[in-house]
């Protein structure tokens, strides 16, 4: 399947695009999972992912699939359209 | 300190500008426990002091401000303090939490607050220290902005002062006229049109200064709390940081929470990444500036130094600023809206009405029903940063258009008329902040049951549908932003919680920190020696959310007037994150009164007020003002 994975500031900074498509080889798998491959192709973002438990990923990033909130467990489909996105706290992972 | 109690002055400081007299109330332990402080016991005097009949810019209404016991000690993010009155904007309860450094001064000079009554004949000033209260002439400061008030006053008293300070807007009595502190540093007391209260007065400004120290009982376990915390919190803010409030900018405008065109666009990408922090930081941003005792430092000072808005220096746009007076006005030059925002904290206006009522202006004059006094069409178009600036002016300094913008959308939409009132949006009188109830469904109940109108900090109870969990009063989870199921107990149960903090007077970013209920009342304990229990602790934040309802019932609200501007309930946005979702409000409000035991109206029940220990406070003021519906 193939999704699309929109950064905005400040991921930009280190994806140096704004959108970009995945090609996933199964007909769904999850947030964390896509998370997982975004860091495989841009190392820069493992600061921000945080998958000790949802509140703490959510203070890092949030992840939205279509323009709804995602938790990490959520499945993506064919066709969607993903977005990171800054929480209003920002954390950063040590 | 009352007795052996740590983090209380003890006293609160009552100022008449009448009779130019003062005298010291001593607090009493009894009465502090109860409720807490800041917004609290600031609810507690206005209670007692002004009832449904004052005129909110009537000798008779009352400006207080008061700390809590948090204020001035180490405990982290607590240095603020509360201003409190009757609201000219809305007719009932009314309240800023204030950021900065002058709740710490005047807690340092040896106050919990100052409460002032009557009117001064002349324009004056207070200057309060250990040494007590002076007053001042203030006719040479009278018609200066608080950017240039503030080092004069400064001079006059005392260079390591911080005061408390009001514009032209509020001078010229506009409804949305806020309270500034702490001059380029600019630290509102927002909302509610605070700022006109004090220019009825004849008051330009509070200069407050202390070096006493704020006891705190326990100083040993107040290091304990605050070694565990201060890592998480800076670990978990480390963006807000970096970026400021508007880092949540592309985040409001993905998900359609961000006001777009007077609330009715649902996509503004573009727009949102030129105003959002993370651009503020690459651009304009200087440095960052911490309130007392913060560790986090959201926020911003800027400066542009060429251009056509050279010469703005200070406290730069937050995001209510970038999404109200920007987005909401389809303005996306990031330095125009940094002048606009200067020009609000010079003249003293509260940036999130002050956005809303100029979106609806455009919205009126887009329509044809918003005119000149001649007839003509106002020169006013979406996008314009010029125009916006200018009619920032006009509304600070009151002139033409300005003057009717000033007494915010619902008075301008009503003298206007020709059904503009459709899109004046506003709860009670209170203009809308820069979050939707489209895009959280919480947001709504929140909204209508708001104690000062329209607002998302009393309940905060959208950041737990999107990022925070409280399991200590049962909220386990993150919340489905749209989901319907018990959201009125949600709301409730955050209203009490940020009651409480506004009482302690904590920032409520510890929330995005990590701080858990058992911290904050951990450090309320290691601050007096209390041994408070959760179970009295949420009390308290219940008591003091009922007894501020109280007054608004007291002041003829019920459920009638608990509403969301329809445009919010009945227009979807048609595109983005929240394209298709209207909240279903009723059903979600009834669910919210019954969770709190209030009646079908509204009104809290006798068995609620008994249990909350507010019964007799009721019963006496209901025998007193003789115009209450309880007994």
């Amino acid at each position: 399947m193939r999704v699309t994975v929109k950064y905005t500031v400040p991921f930009r900074d280190d994806t140096g695009v704004r959108e970009e498509r995945y090609e996933i080889g199964q007909e769904s798998t999850t947030i964390a999972r896509v998370l997982d491959l975004i860091v495989c192709r841009h190392s820069t973002l493992s600061k921000f992912v945080d998958r000790t438990s949802e509140e703490a990923q959510r203070h890092h990033l949030v992840v939205a699939v279509n323009s709804r909130l995602a938790r990490l467990s959520d499945e993506v489909h064919d066709g969607d359209s993903i977005s990171l996105l800054l929480p209003v706290s920002g954390g950063y992972k040590e | 300190m009352i007795g052996s109690i740590g983090g209380y002055a003890g006293r609160i400081l009552h100022v008449d500008l009448s009779k130019r007299s003062q005298r010291v109330e001593e607090l009493s332990e009894g009465e502090a426990r109860t409720y807490i402080g800041g917004s609290g016991l600031a609810a507690k005097r206005l209670w007692e002091m002004t009832d449904g009949d004052t005129d909110p810019l009537g000798t008779e209404n009352v400006l207080i401000f008061m700390t809590g016991p948090l204020t001035g000690t180490k405990v982290l993010l607590s240095g603020r303090h509360e201003v409190v009155a009757k609201s000219p904007l809305t007719g009932i309860y009314g309240e800023g939490d204030v950021g900065g450094r002058w709740g710490t001064q005047l807690k340092k000079a040896g106050f919990d607050g100052v409460i002032i009554t009557g009117k001064s004949v002349k324009h004056t000033y207070l200057w309060i220290s250990e040494s007590g209260v002076e007053f001042r002439d203030a006719e040479h400061l009278w018609g200066l902005d608080t950017y240039e008030a503030s080092p004069i006053l400064r001079k006059e008293t005392d260079q390591k002062a911080i005061e408390a300070c009001i514009g032209l807007a509020g001078e010229r009595l506009a409804r949305i006229a806020a309270v500034m502190h702490d001059g380029r540093y600019a630290r509102p007391a927002g909302r509610c049109g605070l700022g006109a209260v004090m220019g009825s007065k004849n008051l330009k400004a509070i200069v407050a200064k202390g070096d006493k120290e704020v006891p705190v009982a326990d100083a040993k376990r107040l290091l304990e709390i605050t070694k565990r915390l201060a890592p998480e919190i800076l670990k978990n803010t480390k963006r807000l940081a970096d970026y400021g409030t508007g880092q949540v900018m592309t985040t409001a405008e993905e998900l359609g929470d961000l006001p777009i065109r007077n609330w009715r666009k649902g996509r503004w990408q573009e727009g949102a990444e030129k105003l959002s922090g993370v651009t503020m930081a690459k651009t304009i941003l200087k440095s960052k500036y911490y309130c007392g005792s913060c560790i986090v430092g959201c926020g911003r000072i800027v400066a542009i130094d060429h251009g056509e808005y050279a010469g703005v220096e200070g406290q730069g746009p937050e995001f209510e600023s970038v999404a109200l007076l920007g987005a909401n006005n389809l303005v996306d030059d990031l330095e125009a809206v940094a002048k606009a925002h200067e020009l609000c904290n010079r003249y003293g206006l509260d940036v999130i009405s002050t956005g809303a009522v100029i979106g609806f202006a455009l919205e009126a004059a887009e329509r044809g029903i918003l005119k000149d006094d001649e007839g003509r069409k106002i020169d006013l178009d979406w996008g314009d940063g010029k125009a916006i600036v200018s009619m920032v002016e006009k509304i600070g300094r009151r002139d033409g258009i300005g003057y009717l913008l000033g007494e915010g959308v619902m008075r301008a939409a009503a003298k206007v008329g020709g059904g503009c009132e459709a899109f004046a949006l506003h709860v009670k009188g209170l203009e809308p902040p820069a979050h939707d109830p489209r895009a959280y469904n919480s947001l709504s109940v929140g909204y209508a049951t708001g104690n000062r109108g329209a607002c998302h900090l009393q309940g905060m109870s959208y950041a737990f549908e999107r990022s925070v969990t409280m399991p200590e009063i049962g909220i386990n989870e993150i919340q489905d932003r749209l989901g319907t199921i018990k959201k009125g107990e949600l709301v409730a149960k955050t209203q009490d919680l940020m009651s409480l903090f506004d009482s302690l007077k904590f920032c409520k970013f510890t929330l995005y920190g990590g701080l858990k209920v058992t911290d904050a009342r951990g450090y309320l304990n290691a601050v007096t020696g209390w041994d408070i229990s959760q179970a009295e602790f949420l009390k308290a934040g219940e008591r003091i959310y009922n007894l501020k309802r109280m007054y608004n019932v007291r002041c003829g609200i019920t459920r009638k007037d608990d509403v969301v501007p329809t445009r919010m309930l009945r227009e979807k946005r048609g595109e983005g994150g929240s394209a298709e979702n209207l909240p279903p409000f009723s059903e979600m409000l009834n669910e919210y009164y019954r969770y709190r035991g209030w009646d079908e109206s509204g009104v809290p029940s006798k068995e609620k007020l008994h249990e909350l220990g507010l019964s007799q406070l009721v019963r006496e003021a209901t025998s007193s003002r003789n115009k209450f519906p309880i007994d």
